[in-house]
């Protein structure tokens, strides 16, 4: 007895103080994220960079002979932008959605709502760290993009704002399915049913013209026709809609649908039973 | 006063084929993807009707035929084609790779099953799957785009044989795979690049020489350029090798992943 009394015993830590925001519970959200994003760099930066290069040898030799009278280099070059906003914003909603699923099953999610996170926190941490993610594995396709097509920023501020605003957008609605689907086969109805189709119908392969009246009235209602036009006319090319209307559409879309986000995790919306 | 005593079951006799066996593990393996068809049907063909409308209205101001065929009508069997043996592969690796991971896979070891027949279930529901989702998208395409059919034996052999390899690819490579992300990185860099650069999205003899040669030591043009041959009566590549390279690759292919399962190389500790 008296030996366990002589036992140094190390002083309890002091119950840390926070703040208004909790830096250190955001830092740690983000760091377990890109945490599992590197580990996987081979399918999370090598299996897109593949893929697009692929979409673009594969135009490159249907096009063919026809290059050379200019026709074939315009489309490439149209398509060039859209190729580039298609990676950056299926991969900014599907890392983050692909994580909040693999939570939720795994029950890891809960280990979140145990700790000293805001509902709010949580949601920037997945959200920043799935932009973060989208546009590390968009880079090397931007760069293979320019090479091939010629295609060079005319308006570098503009695109790096859709950048952001989009991937936010994307960000955040990934975060949305995540919450929303219950299983795996949920999310991947919502990316084959929902994602897939609004991104080729936004004008990435298309101008907007060439599409049935049915398909253009679509395409108006959807987000990321807008990011993908406004992303074009930052890379010198041609574009329906004026910037500053495409910016707000971006970040007013990414307002409400945080706001939705933000307060169904506070609700405990599909996560806590 | 007797007593009368149940008879115990006795052992069933199995003749050469265990045809129950066969079919239960067949219909298993149907099922599995039909439980979750808008994953396994609906969504593959939605995405491959995308690509069409997409690739008709981006290209087909610009290339208005390939080989003296309009282009719509060049591209839709390439298409179709490329989502059969798509959907064929996922079905058996996804199958193999699920069971192997969830330690499920001696229930379908245990039985008394012998390694051909357990590759005839498993071929079977890869076949079942790539068919299915290619005929829907034919059937889809068909109500916009009137495409020809030229000769349904082409189009009979090179669909079975193109599902038939790309499942036994499937079981090969589900073996083989330990985790989800080498299946995905063999999907991704193996089977997408080869059906992609097969002469889908255009015709072999436009390329420069060099591709076209390339392109010959591709098994997956073989299947594509036979297949599409039976809707538009034109070909790039050799009709009859074709038949002998999707025979032969199929024979091998179905020597691998058989001695595969009877030595219990990544199944059996």
């Amino acid at each position: 007895m008296t030996e366990m009394a002589t036992r140094p015993v190390a002083a309890p830590l002091p119950p840390r103080v926070l703040g208004l925001v909790n830096w250190l519970g955001i830092a740690t959200v983000m760091r377990a994220e890109l945490q599992v994003y590197r580990r996987f760099w081979l399918m999370t930066v090598g299996g897109p960079v593949l893929s697009m290069g692929l979409y673009l040898l594969v135009f490159v030799l249907a096009i063919g002979p026809s290059r050379i009278d200019g026709a074939g280099d315009a489309i490439l070059r149209f398509m060039a932008p859209g190729m580039v906003m298609m990676t950056l914003l299926q991969w900014a909603s599907q890392n983050v959605a692909f994580s909040v699923v693999y939570k939720k099953l795994e029950g890891i999610f809960a280990d979140y709502l145990s700790v000293p996170v805001m509902p709010w926190e949580l949601v920037f941490g997945f959200v920043v760290s799935s932009m973060i993610t989208g546009m590390i594995t968009t880079l090397p396709v931007l760069i293979m993009v320019m090479i091939v097509t010629g295609v060079t920023f005319t308006a570098p501020l503009t695109a790096l704002a859709v950048v952001i605003s989009s991937s936010a957008m994307m960000a955040v609605f990934g975060f949305l399915m995540g919450l929303w689907a219950k299983k795996w086969d949920g999310l991947s109805a919502v990316i084959g049913f929902l994602i897939v189709p609004l991104t080729f119908l936004s004008g990435t392969f298309v101008a907007i013209d060439r599409f049935p009246d049915w398909a253009a009235a679509i395409m108006v209602v959807n987000p990321i026709y807008y990011a993908v036009d406004a992303f074009r006319g930052a890379m010198g090319g041609p574009h329906d809609v004026p910037i500053w209307v495409s910016l707000t559409v971006l970040v007013g879309t990414f307002v409400v649908l945080l706001a939705v986000t933000g307060f169904l995790v506070g609700r405990g919306w599909r996560i806590k039973s | 006063m007797t007593v009368l005593l149940p008879t115990s079951p006795q052992p069933r006799a199995v003749g050469s084929i265990n045809w129950i066996g066969l079919k239960t593990l067949y219909v298993k393996e149907v099922s599995r993807f039909l439980k979750v068809f808008t994953q396994t049907v609906a969504a593959p063909v939605v995405t491959t009707l995308l690509f069409y409308t997409i690739f008709a209205l981006a290209l087909g101001g610009l290339v208005r035929d390939a080989d003296g065929v309009p282009f719509l009508e060049f591209l839709a069997p390439g298409l179709v084609m490329m989502a059969l043996i798509q959907n064929s592969f996922a079905n058996t690796s996804s199958s193999m790779v699920i069971s192997k991971i969830q330690g499920n896979i001696v229930d379908v070891l245990m039985p008394p099953l012998s390694p051909v027949e357990l590759l005839c279930g498993y071929v079977g529901g890869g076949i079942t799957r790539g068919i299915l989702v290619g005929a829907v998208t034919f059937a889809a395409i068909r109500v916009f785009v009137p495409v020809g059919l030229h000769d349904g034996f082409f189009i009979a052999y090179h669909a079975v044989a193109a599902s038939m390899m790309l499942s036994l690819l499937g079981i090969i490579g589900g073996i083989w795979a330990d985790k989800f992300d080498q299946m995905a990185a063999v999907t991704n860099f193996v089977i997408v690049p080869l059906s992609f650069l097969s002469g889908t999205f255009y015709t072999i003899s436009r390329l420069p020489e060099v591709w076209q040669v390339i392109a010959h030591f591709n098994p997956f043009f073989y299947m594509i350029d036979g297949f599409r041959y039976g809707f538009i009566g034109q070909s790039d590549g050799t009709l009859v090798l074709g038949l002998f390279v999707m025979f032969g690759i199929n024979l091998f292919l179905a020597i691998v992943a058989w001695r595969m399962l009877t030595t219990g190389y990544k199944l059996k500790p």
